[in-house]
């Protein structure tokens, strides 16, 4: 590397000196848990950024439903290139309409959903955006003006599980996924209890039965256990490979029901309820904010 | 006057990048692997800017990214003003030709995400132990260099003085 063009020790110095904020920035969030200054700041941040996300969310969804189409027809496009492009604008129109039905389905599915305690309150919130390529958390608009609480489990429609809140602000939320790798969750598979950890791949698991009595087969289902993260019972994923226990240990890997990198609509689900343990809820500056404690309590999913 | 045009550019391009980094690329990720826009759009206009106002956007460009993700705020920050020191200092090479500017770029691509797996793993974060970050090390890279066909043209074109600019300044 050549010497720097103009006032190279000045940049030098300044980068080093940035350096040294980044940690220091790090020390203190680290520190502060992602509270303090660092969580106002967050949630500013969010707050501002969260319309315009969710206006470009919308504005590009039918662009990305054509790029898979288009993608779906690369074969006809070399056929006819003429059929191509009336096809395209078909795809677009049918693009738009089909993501105006699925925003609906949508909807109707997270309103129509059961689950096996109904007593659990639940708040339906829209997808806005991720943050970067290692970071697979996402924003959503809902916040503590609809009741959100940092811990809410988060599901999709269909009742899997998708992860947990981590911060919360007026007016949105930002959910960390089970498959992101610092996420871990108890799980039951058939009559067996184990722990199922996050890859960072939005498409495996790692599932751990500590003491296994038994094989697990191709498809088997993994649902949530008596944890206070998530209410029992809840579908996390698949067993991707059949697995046989090796001195009562079992690993295998798992298939998440939720695609966390195509979800538009989730529900946040007001979980642990009220007044059991688990739970304790505080007002700051920005609103309320709840937390779990750490103390692991067994409740009942039916 | 016009220094300061070109950094408010840079600025709005780099927020810009933000915007889309955090909506499109959350939906599109070939391979399961997004690429990373914000760190290619620093690289981009700190080929153009002054050291210093380059580095601070690389800076800038990190803390945004922080502060819109779950990751510990700083990491990004850290790894994008690093990028775009070493940026600054590899620029002139990056115009020898073609082939050695998409070598550089990938190179200084992969170092972000380097930094950001290692010093993101020293902070618990764990990235570098996921089975992730290997193919995140491997396809962000190669992604940005395919976006930088367009992105590095474009950024250019915005920053670049011309020689009127340069007779002026």
């Amino acid at each position: 590397m050549r010497e720097l063009p103009r006032g190279g020790r000045r940049t030098l110095v300044t980068t080093i000196a940035l350096v040294i904020v980044s940690f220091v920035l790090m020390t203190f969030d680290l520190r502060a848990s992602g509270e303090g200054v660092g969580g106002t700041l967050r949630n500013g941040a969010q707050a501002m950024f969260s319309p315009v996300q969710g206006l470009l969310g919308r504005a590009i969804a039918p662009v990305i439903d054509v790029v898979d189409g288009m993608a779906n027809l690369a074969g006809l496009r070399e056929e006819n290139a003429l059929l191509r492009a009336e096809l395209q604008e078909m795809r677009t129109r049918v693009a738009r309409v089909d993501e105006l039905e699925s925003q609906v389905a949508l909807l109707q599915q997270a309103q129509d959903l059961e689950l096996d305690r109904e007593d659990i309150t639940r708040v339906t919130a829209n997808v806005l955006g991720g943050s970067d390529p290692l970071d697979l958390s996402f924003s959503i608009d809902r916040g503590t003006a609809d009741g959100v609480l940092v811990g809410n489990p988060v599901i999709d429609p269909g009742g899997n599980v998708v992860g947990v809140v981590t911060d919360v602000f007026e007016g949105g939320a930002r959910v960390l996924p089970l498959v992101a790798p610092t996420e871990a969750v108890g799980v039951t598979v058939g009559a067996q209890t184990g722990v199922v950890t996050g890859s960072g791949n939005p498409n495996r698991m790692e599932l751990e039965i500590l003491e296994a009595t038994g094989p697990l087969g191709d498809g088997d289902v993994v649902v949530t256990g008596n944890t206070t993260s998530y209410p029992a019972g809840l579908t996390v994923g698949t067993v991707v490979s059949a697995a046989s226990p090796e001195a009562a240990y079992l690993a295998t890997q798992v298939r998440p029901l939720a695609d966390v990198t195509r979800l538009r609509v989730v529900i946040v689900l007001g979980w642990p309820l009220p007044g059991e343990p688990g739970v304790t809820a505080s007002t700051t500056e920005g609103g309320t904010s709840g937390t779990h404690d750490t103390t692991d309590t067994t409740v009942s999913g039916g | 006057m016009i220094l300061r045009s070109r950094i408010l550019l840079a600025l709005a391009a780099v927020l810009a990048s933000v915007l889309i980094q955090t909506t499109v690329f959350r939906e599109l990720r070939p391979l399961g692997v997004a690429p990373d826009l914000v760190i290619l759009t620093v690289i981009a206009a700190a080929r153009w800017l002054d050291p210093q106002p380059a580095v601070l956007l690389g800076f800038t460009g990190g803390i945004v990214i922080d502060l819109l993700g779950a990751q510990v705020l700083g990491l990004r920050a850290l790894a994008y003003t690093v990028v775009a020191y070493l940026t600054v200092r590899l620029r002139d090479r990056m115009e020898v030709n073609v082939l050695t500017c998409g070598v550089i770029l990938v190179g200084l691509v992969a170092v972000g995400v380097l930094i950001v797996g290692v010093v993101g793993t020293l902070v618990q974060e764990q990235t570098v132990t996921s089975t992730g970050f290997a193919r995140a090390l491997l396809l962000v890279p190669l992604y940005d260099l395919v976006l930088g066909i367009a992105v590095l043209p474009l950024m250019t074109r915005l920053l670049r003085l011309s020689e009127r600019e340069k007779a002026l300044l």
